[in-house]
This record gives C-alpha cells, sequence and structure tokens, in this order.
C-alpha cells in the first residue's frame, strides 16, 4: 500500500531560471549540482511537452500535464504568464493540476507578485512565502511526512 | 475510449512494427523521422526519471498524460519496447502490452522460422491478430476521440 506523499517542487520563470525548490520527502539525490538538476528539469520538461504536441494522435488542448513510473508521479503545470510548477508525489495523487493552480494563485501571487520588494525574475526570498508553501503542502490530504 | 497506434521497437531501436487505428493528427515528419524521434525522445525520458527520481527506482517509466490522451511504454526483459497511445480513460496499459508480446509476438513471430529477429515484422497473421487483439479491448472503440 502506497504511503500518500509530496516528494519535492520545483517553480520555474518563462526563462527556465529556476524561483523555487522545496523538498520534503527525497530518498535519492540526482547525483549533480542544484544548478545542474535544475538545468536538466527544465531542459527536459521543455523537450518532453515539445514531443508530446508533436506525437499527439489528436489536436491538442493543454499538452502534457504528468508521466508516472513504478514509483512517483511527476506533475506539471505551467500558468497563462508561463511560470513553471513541477512536483513530484507518489502514486496515488491522479493530477495535482489544481493543487499547483493553488499555490500559483493563493502562495505565489498574494507573496510574490503582490510584495514590492520582490522583483520577478529573481529567485524567491520570501521566507514567508516558504513558509506558508511548506505548511500549504503539509495540509494536503495526500501529504504523509513518513511515507515512502 | 479509444486506443491511437501502437508502436514496436526492438532493442537497438528499430521499428518493427507499427499500426494505427484513430489518428486524427500526423507528426508532420516521415514515418522514418516519427520512429527515430519516438524512440530517442523515450530513451531519454527513461534516463531522465530515473536520474530525477525522489526514491530508487524499480521499473522505471511506464506513461505520461495530456489533456487528451496517453502513452503507454512497456519494455520486456529482452529489450523489446512496446509504445501505445490512448485516450485519457485507460489508466495503465502494461498488462495490455505484456500480453501483446507473450500471447501475439512470441507466438507469431519468435516462434515463426520464417521471421528473422530484428527485421520489421512481415508476419500478416500477426498484423491480423493485433489489429482483432486491439479491436477486443474492453476500452477500444473506433468512432471515438
Amino acid at each position: 500500500m502506497f504511503q500518500m506523499t509530496v516528494h519535492n517542487l520545483y517553480i520555474f520563470d518563462r526563462n527556465g531560471a529556476c524561483l523555487h525548490y522545496s523538498e520534503w520527502n527525497r530518498k535519492k539525490q540526482a547525483g549533480i549540482s542544484k544548478q545542474e538538476e535544475f538545468k536538466l528539469m527544465y531542459g527536459m520538461l521543455f523537450s518532453i511537452r515539445s514531443f508530446v504536441s508533436k506525437m499527439s494522435p489528436l489536436d491538442m488542448r493543454e499538452g502534457f500535464q504528468c508521466f508516472q513510473t513504478s514509483r512517483y508521479k511527476l506533475h506539471f503545470y505551467e500558468t497563462p504568464t508561463g511560470l513553471k510548477f513541477i512536483m513530484n508525489t507518489d502514486l496515488s495523487v491522479p493530477n495535482a493540476r489544481e493543487t499547483l493552480h493553488q499555490i500559483y494563485s493563493t502562495l505565489y501571487v498574494d507573496y510574490i507578485v503582490k510584495n514590492p520588494l520582490c522583483s520577478l525574475g529573481d529567485p524567491l526570498q520570501s521566507d514567508l512565502f516558504s513558509a506558508r508553501l511548506d505548511t500549504f503542502i503539509k495540509n494536503l490530504p495526500y501529504f504523509n511526512p513518513r511515507a515512502a
């Protein structure tokens, strides 16, 4: 039986700069520096999205949403302004788009966009944002810190 | 509910078989280019998925989904790769792909003395049986999507 959990979360701006990264339950690191990991994550998802559209047997509406393996699931959500949210969870989470959209519309917009001290494009340096994000994730119905 | 298409690749990346049942949009490139792109991209995706995994992996990449279709991937122990695009109602087609391998591929190709492993599959019997198998799947509807 899988324990429900969120492993980690990346936020990228439309240029590929990683604005934020948090992890809650990650048992294995990528074996490369964090900078390299962010570039790989962004670049690979860029390629996946392009491939998914090209190979689609139907006209696409919104594009790539998630992939899953035998042990985890990666969810992807892009806002109309090009901000990209990527979250790894366990397999019990069907589709985290709504969650990622909430993170954008309630946390990012409120604590970053509306914050005069935060310049768009810089890594997010708001402790309030990080704290609220942490609380939000831990309150998700599918989050269990001792899982996986 | 529907199955759009199915690719079978051998362990070297050669496309052994391709069938489509319900494809409304082509890729805009030749079939040869499309096969290379499919194999190459899935190779990269599988490598990426393992590297970025927050946990130790058991079996690796299985499927991805978009707002309109889902791609399922299954690799046999001998390195044969099955890729099937379906609509979103199919949760996980691994079992189906494994059946295609173990009942159709093994019976009509591996056990066929006229078929050399590594060549594109030229058995009409295989193609016909595969077509029947797909059309009998509970989630196949030819007028769908």
